[in-house]
């Protein structure tokens, strides 16, 4: 069962090999490093889902912070949408102006992506905290069912209504 | 590395410091990727949106006229129209008023729950100035949501 091989030269035992023991040292190595190619595969395929919905999250911050916070940047860019630089729906910090979520509105679906500047699909809701819809802008995905969504507080024409940014992932 | 076998014709029972390190090793390794997989469902903004949230509700409140009076019971009752469901609150408030060149405490307000030690919670200040008549408060308030 046990073989040992001398090696010296006056008969000591140097070393020792089982050939249970070996196939058993295998047997362990095989089944952790299987137990290691599974949990990379898993860990990877969690990590790249993961990178992609914190890349719509911070998407959806970003534009809904935009949106209550920057009243958008272009001379009169309300007035002429297609001119603006860039879009902001706030007369004042948290305080929305209606005319400009209306032309914003009256872009089309590009336009108004190309003006948030996200290759994302998103939808954007303005609702009041019974969940009443005062308007809604831009559209739902055709290709993908997984989204994320940001609500910020907001007022609107005297009443506090929720800003709903929901962006799509590619 | 030493070796012990069991004399009476069986052998091969090894426990050595080479199966304690492979042992220790493999269970690091175990133990660490377990860890690595938890983190990985963590949302890194959850607070960052949290935060926004009680500054956005802290501003829409003082629009709104919660804060004119002052009252802690309106306050409470705009917190909670306006808060997310399945979420809960805590909010302080400190008033100051200012005489003799002075600020003294006038009074102090506490609505909602305390957060529990279990999670980590940021909150929100917004300082409010009211001037009635001559005199004038400084008011400071603070909302915690998880």
């Amino acid at each position: 069962m046990d073989r040992t091989f001398s090696l010296g030269s006056r008969g000591k035992r140097k070393a020792q090999a089982n050939p249970i023991d070996f196939m058993a040292a295998i047997l362990i190595f095989l089944v952790v490093f299987g137990y290691f190619m599974i949990l990379w595969s898993m860990f990877s395929s969690r990590y790249y889902e993961r990178a992609d919905i914190l890349d719509c999250e911070l998407s959806a911050i970003a534009i809904a912070d935009r949106l209550v916070s920057s009243g958008g940047y272009g001379p009169g860019w309300a007035a002429a949408p297609l001119g603006a630089e860039s879009v902001g729906f706030a007369k004042k910090r948290n305080e929305l102006d209606w005319g400009r979520i209306v032309s914003f509105a009256s872009l089309q679906y590009g336009d108004q992506k190309r003006l948030l500047g996200t290759a994302q699909d998103f939808l954007i809701k303005i609702e009041d905290s019974d969940g009443a819809s005062y308007i809604q802008m831009g559209q739902m995905s055709n290709s993908s069912v997984r989204s994320v969504e940001v609500t910020r507080l907001a007022m609107l024409n005297g009443r506090i209504v929720n800003l709903r940014v929901r962006v799509h992932m590619e | 590395m030493a070796e012990k076998t069991v004399a009476g014709g069986f052998k091969g029972f090894v426990f050595s410091l080479d199966a304690i390190l492979a042992v220790s090793v493999m269970i690091i390794f175990i133990v660490a990727s377990f860890i690595l997989i938890a983190k990985s469902s963590v949302d890194p903004y959850a607070n960052l949106q949290t935060v926004r949230l009680e500054r956005d509700l802290l501003a829409v409140m003082e629009k709104s006229g919660a804060f004119d009076r002052l009252d802690g019971g309106e306050i409470e009752d705009a917190i909670e129209y306006s808060l997310p469901h399945g979420s809960e609150f805590y909010f302080s408030m400190e008033t100051y008023m200012y005489a003799n060149g002075t600020f003294v405490m006038a009074s102090f307000d506490r609505r909602g729950q305390q957060p529990p030690g279990s999670v980590s919670v940021y909150g929100a200040r917004r300082d409010i100035v009211t001037k009635r008549g001559a005199e004038m408060e400084y008011t400071v308030a603070r909302l915690w949501i998880w």
